[in-house]
C-alpha cells in the first residue's frame, strides 16, 4: 500500500470516527435534558411545615435542571416503610435521594445499601452508635446551635435570671439526632442559670397524642424543639392550657409564625428551610452531573422571630416561603 | 527551534505529485466549505439573536399591556370604591350600605383582589371587604401604605409586595398582596376628615401572569422592579435575597425603555426594559447570550456533522480527481525509472494531450539517444578497424619484401651509397610510421614519412617519375592524422604515373586557407572520369589491384572520425590529364595537450 492511501485511510477513518462520535452525542442530547430524577422523602409531606422546603427542592429543580418529585407519607413512617418507600423510589427510575431519616436500629446500614446505588443527601442528621451514618451529606440548621439560640433568647428575656424558673420541653421524638442535639444546645446553655428542666415529653402531637400535655405540671417555659410539638404547644395555650406558661420554640410553618403574630409564642427559632431543601439539590445535582463529585454538608442559617420582628421586610421572604 | 520546526515542514511537504495535488485541492476545498459554514452560522446567528430580542420585546408590550389594564382596573376599583361609595355617603348613618357596596364591589372583582379597606385618620377601620377581624394592638398608621398615602394625598400609591398584616386570620395563611392606597375623603357625623382606602391586590395574579411568561427553559427570563430597583416580581425572588444568585435590577431600573447590552456577575447578556405607565415600574426581560445559542446547540452539531461528512466526501473526490490527473503522469514516471533502471520498456504514451506529447517526446529522445549510442559503438569499432589498417599499411609485406629486394640487389651492385639511402629511408619510414603509437603526428613529421616513403618508391621504379613536396612551413607544426599522405601517393603511383616512361610527376603541396589545412597531391597520370572519382571515396568494396589495399575512403574515414565530417579528402580528376587529391584538416596546433583531445575523440 503506498503513502498516499495510508494517508487517504486514515484520513477517512478519522472523520469517520468524528461523525460516529458527534452522532452519537447529538442522539445522547435528544434523550433529554433533565440531569435525573430526585425523589424527596420526609415524613408527613404534605403538612404545612415542609412548605418552605419543599419551595426550596422546586425551585433549585429548575435552576439544576432534575426533575423532584416529592413522595406522599403518612404522619407515621417507620424505618421500614421508609426502606420500601426507598426502594420502590429507585425501582421507578429515582436517580437521587433526598431523605429525612427515620431512627431505628438498621437505619444506618439501610442508607449505607442505599447510598451504594444512588447518592443520598439526608435532611437531618442520622442518630447512630457506630456513626456509619453520619458519612452521608446533611443539608440543614446546626441542630445544637438551634437549641443553644433559643436559651440565648429566653436568658436575654429575663436578663440572665432564671432561678427558681421552670423548664418543660417538648419534642416530637426522643432518639433523633434532630432533637437530641437541639435539647443538647439548649439545656447547656441554660446549664448554672438556675432554671430547672421539670419535664420532658415526647410524642406524635399531629396525631392526637396532644392530651399529653394537659397533664404536665406547670412549668414557667415551655420550650418546644420541633415544628409539630411547638403548634401543639401552640394550640394547647390558645386553648387556655399549660398554666399559660410561656412558649419559646423551632418551627417553620405558618402555624407556628400565627402564634408569633398571636403573641403565643413569645421566640420562633425558624430554620431555612427553603436553603435546606434548595442545598440539598444543588448538592445533588452536582453529583449527577459529575460522577466523581463528593457531596458536601450544607449547613443553613436560622431567624429569630418575634411578634415585634414578625413583619420586618428582612423576615418576610421568610414566611413568603413559609406560605408556597 | 525554528530551524527544527522549518525541516519538520519540509518533512511533511508533499512530494508526489498525487499527494501535492489531493493536499492542494483538500486544503483548499475545506477552507472555502469553513469559510462559508462559519459566515453562514454567524449570519444565521445573527438574525437568530435579532428575532428573539425582538419577539421578547413583543412580548414584553404584550405583558406590560396586561399588566398595565389589571393595574387600571385595580385604580378604577379605589376610584368607583372612593368617589361612588364613600365620598358620597356619610359613614356615620350610612356605614351598612357603604359595607354592602364595598361587598359588591369586591365580590365582582375578588379573582384579583384581597380585599379592600377604608381607615380614618388616625388608623382606625372604618370598614372593610371581605369583612374581617383586624389584629389587635395594630398600628396601620405605621405601615409603608398608610404613610404613603397621608404623605401625598393627591396620588395613589402601589407599595412593592408585602404580606397583610390587618387581619386575624385563624387558618394561619399570610397573603402576598401590592398595596393600593391614597388618601380620601370620608364624611363622619357631617364633618369631613382625611382617611385612607387601601385595595390590597392578590399579588398572585401579578406572579401568575409573569410565571406565564417565565416558562423558557433558556436561561432566558423576565422580572418586575419598581422605579428604584426594589424587585417586584423576580422567578428567583428567594435566591436573590437569600444571596443565591444575584440581579442588576438598580441599573436596570435606571434604563429608559430599549435593548441594552450588559454584563453582570460575568456574563454577557440582552436586556430589554419596558416601563409599566403610571407606576413607574420596570418590567425587564433578560436574555443571556447563552440564550442565543440555546437552540441552537443542535443546529451547531449538525453543521459539524454535514461538514465533517462534506470533508468526507471531498477527500473522496480530491482523491479521484488527483488520482485521475496523477496516474499518466506516474505511468510514465515509472516506465522512465523502469528504462533507468535498465529495463527496455515501452514509454507509456496515454492520458491528456499534453503527457501523451511528453511520452512521445521522451520515447522520441530516448530513441535517438539509442541511435546515437549505437553511431558511436559503430565509430569506435571504425576507428579500430581504421586504425588497424594503417598499422597494416605500415607493414605491408609486399611494400617491404620489395623494398629489401631492392636494397639486397643495391648491395650485390655495391651500390651502397644507395643501400644506406634506401636503409636509412626505411628506418624513417617506420620510426614515422610507429610514432611511438600515437595516431595523431605534426604535418613535418607526415611530410617526413612521404619524403621516405616517395624516396624509397622512387629507388624502386627506377626514377620513372618525379616527386616534388611543397609545403608552406608554417603548417608543419601543426597536427595531423598519420600516414594520410602515404596512401594517396600510393595510389598516385599506382593508379598514376606507374605506367609512364620518365614523365611522370607527382606534386605533395601544403598551405594554410582560413582556419584549414590543405595537403594536397598531384599527378599527371591517367587520371579517371568523373564517376570513377566519385566512387573512390564512396565504395569501400572496391578491389585494390596494387599497394597496401588501404583505400582512400580508409583515409577520408579517419579525417572524419578525428576532426569531423566537414572535413576528409576531395578528388578532382580529369581523364589523362591526371588526379589531384586534397586533404583538408583543422589547424590544430600539434601541442601535448591538443594530441591527447584529439586521439581521445574530443
Amino acid at each position: 500500500m503506498n503513502k498516499s492511501k495510508k494517508y487517504f485511510i486514515i484520513i477517512e477513518t478519522v472523520l469517520g470516527l468524528m461523525v460516529l462520535i458527534l452522532g452519537i452525542i447529538m442522539l445522547s442530547d435528544r434523550t433529554g435534558n433533565k440531569l435525573g430524577r430526585v425523589s424527596v422523602i420526609v415524613r408527613d409531606s404534605d403538612d404545612a411545615q415542609w412548605a418552605a422546603f419543599k419551595y426550596g427542592i422546586r425551585m433549585a429543580a429548575a435552576d439544576r435542571g432534575v426533575e423532584a418529585v416529592i413522595v406522599g407519607t403518612e404522619s407515621v413512617l417507620t424505618a421500614e416503610e421508609e426502606e420500601q418507600l426507598l426502594e420502590s423510589e429507585i425501582n421507578n427510575g429515582a436517580d437521587a435521594l433526598i431523605v429525612q431519616p427515620i431512627p431505628g436500629e438498621d437505619t444506618a446500614d439501610m442508607l449505607k445499601r442505599i447510598r451504594k446505588r444512588v447518592p443520598v443527601m439526608l435532611t437531618e442528621q442520622l442518630s447512630s452508635e457506630n456513626g456509619e451514618a453520619s458519612m452521608l451529606p446533611v443539608a440543614g440548621a446546626d441542630n445544637y446551635a438551634l437549641g443553644a439560640a433559643l436559651a440565648g433568647e429566653l436568658l436575654e428575656d429575663y436578663s440572665s435570671r432564671l432561678e427558681g424558673k421552670t423548664v418543660g420541653i417538648l419534642s416530637r421524638t426522643t432518639d433523633s439526632d434532630m432533637t437530641v442535639s437541639r435539647m443538647t444546645g439548649f439545656c447547656e446553655t441554660l446549664k448554672g442559670t438556675g432554671a430547672e428542666v421539670k419535664w420532658q415529653v415526647a410524642g406524635n402531637f399531629d396525631n392526637g397524642e396532644g392530651d399529653y400535655l394537659e397533664n404536665q405540671a406547670r412549668v414557667d417555659f415551655v420550650i418546644a424543639l420541633d415544628d409539630s410539638s411547638l403548634t401543639a404547644a401552640g394550640e394547647e395555650l390558645a386553648a387556655g392550657g399549660l398554666y399559660g406558661a410561656l412558649l419559646y420554640g423551632i418551627g417553620h410553618s405558618t402555624q407556628a409564625a400565627y402564634y408569633v403574630d398571636k403573641g403565643i409564642v413569645e421566640c420562633l427559632a425558624v430554620p431555612d428551610e427553603f436553603n435546606t431543601g434548595y442545598q440539598s439539590v444543588n448538592e445533588i445535582a452536582d453529583r449527577l452531573e459529575q460522577p466523581f463529585y463528593r457531596m458536601k454538608n450544607q449547613t443553613v442559617s436560622y431567624t429569630m422571630l418575634r411578634r415585634e420582628t414578625l413583619f420586618l421586610e428582612e423576615n418576610q421572604e421568610l414566611l413568603f416561603t413559609m406560605s408556597q | 527551534m525554528r530551524n527544527k520546526s522549518l525541516k519538520y515542514l519540509k518533512k511533511l511537504e508533499p512530494r508526489g505529485i498525487q499527494s501535492t495535488i489531493m493536499v492542494t485541492f483538500s486544503v483548499i476545498s475545506i477552507s472555502i466549505m469553513l469559510i462559508i459554514g462559519i459566515v453562514l452560522y454567524v449570519r444565521f446567528s445573527n438574525s437568530s439573536r435579532q428575532e428573539t430580542i425582538q419577539s421578547t420585546r413583543r412580548l414584553m408590550e404584550q405583558t406590560s399591556e396586561t399588566l398595565e389594564d389589571y393595574l387600571v382596573s385595580m385604580r378604577r376599583i379605589s376610584d368607583t370604591a372612593y368617589y361612588y361609595l364613600i365620598k358620597e355617603n356619610d359613614f356615620s348613618s350610612q356605614a351598612e350600605d357603604i359595607q354592602s357596596r364595598l361587598n359588591l364591589l369586591y365580590e365582582a372583582n375578588n379573582d384579583n383582589l384581597q380585599s379592600i379597606v377604608v381607615y380614618n385618620g388616625y388608623g382606625s377601620l372604618l370598614a372593610a371587604e371581605p369583612v374581617a377581624t383586624q389584629k389587635e394592638n395594630l398600628n396601620v398608621t405605621e405601615q409603608d401604605w398608610y404613610v404613603q398615602a397621608m404623605d401625598e394625598v393627591e396620588n395613589m400609591h402601589f407599595s412593592t409586595p408585602h404580606i397583610q398584616n390587618l387581619f386575624d386570620d385563624n387558618t394561619y395563611r399570610y397573603y402576598w398582596v401590592i398595596s393600593l392606597s391614597r388618601a380620601i375623603e370620608i364624611t363622619n357625623g357631617g364633618t369631613s376628615e382625611l382617611g385612607v382606602l387601601l385595595v390590597d391586590m392578590d399579588y398572585s395574579v401579578i406572579s401568575r401572569m409573569l410565571d406565564q411568561i417565565n416558562a423558557t427553559d433558556n436561561g432566558q427570563y423576565y422580572y418586575l422592579c419598581d422605579s428604584s430597583g426594589e424587585i417586584i416580581y423576580h422567578p428567583r425572588r428567594i435566591q436573590i435575597s437569600d444571596g443565591i444568585i444575584g440581579e442588576n435590577s438598580q441599573t436596570a431600573a435606571g434604563y429608559k425603555d430599549g435593548v441594552y447590552d450588559e454584563t453582570f456577575e460575568g456574563e454577557r447578556r440582552n436586556v430589554v426594559v419596558n416601563t409599566i405607565s403610571y407606576t413607574g415600574w420596570k418590567l425587564v426581560g433578560v436574555i443571556p447570550h447563552s440564550a442565543f445559542t440555546y437552540g441552537m446547540i443542535n443546529m451547531r452539531y449538525f453543521i459539524v456533522l454535514l461538514m465533517l461528512l462534506m470533508a468526507m466526501m471531498l477527500v473522496v473526490v480530491n482523491r479521484i480527481v488527483s488520482v485521475g490527473i496523477s496516474r499518466p503522469v506516474l505511468r510514465l514516471n515509472d516506465s522512465v525509472k523502469e528504462y533507468e533502471a535498465g529495463e527496455k520498456p515501452e514509454i507509456y504514451i496515454g492520458g491528456p494531450q499534453e503527457i501523451r506529447h511528453l511520452g512521445h517526446s521522451i520515447q522520441k529522445s530516448y530513441e535517438q539517444i539509442e541511435s546515437l549510442m549505437k553511431k558511436i559503438v559503430l565509430e569506435q569499432n571504425e576507428r579500430r578497424k581504421s586504425e588497424l589498417d594503417a598499422l597494416q599499411s605500415q607493414i605491408n609485406p609486399h611494400f617491404l619484401y620489395n623494398t629489401l629486394e631492392s636494397i639486397t640487389w643495391m648491395v650485390e651492385g655495391e651500390r651502397n651509397d644507395e643501400a644506406v639511402f634506401m636503409i636509412s629511408q626505411l628506418a624513417r619510414l617506420f620510426r614515422i610510421s610507429l610514432s611511438k603509437g600515437r595516431t595523431i603526428i605534426s604535418i613535418r613529421d607526415e611530410i617526413q614519412h612521404a619524403q621516405s616513403y616517395m624516396n624509397i618508391q622512387k629507388i624502386r621504379y627506377k626514377n620513372t617519375f618525379s616527386v616534388s613536396f611543397d609545403v608552406d612551413p608554417d603548417i608543419c607544426s601543426c597536427s595531423t592524422v598519420k600516414l594520410i599522405l602515404q596512401p594517396i601517393l600510393e595510389n598516385a603511383i599506382n593508379y598514376g604515373v606507374s605506367g609512364m616512361d620518365d614523365t611522370g610527376e607527382i606534386r605533395v603541396e601544403g598551405k594554410r586557407e582560413g582556419d584549414d589545412i590543405l595537403l594536397s597531391v598531384t599527378d599527371n597520370g591517367i587520371g579517371m572520369s568523373e564517376e570513377e572519382a566519385s566512387l573512390v571515396l564512396t565504395d569501400n568494396s572496391r578491389v585494390h589491384k596494387h599497394g597496401s589495399g588501404v583505400g582512400l575512403v580508409n583515409v577520408n574515414r579517419r579525417i572524419q572520425i578525428y576532426f569531423g565530417n566537414e572535413y576528409g579528402l576531395n578528388i578532382q580528376s580529369e581523364p589523362d590529364e591526371g588526379t589531384t587529391v586534397t586533404i583538408r584538416i583543422p589547424a590544430v596546433p600539434y601541442t601535448e595537450k591538443g594530441t591527447k583531445l584529439l586521439e581521445e575523440g574530443k
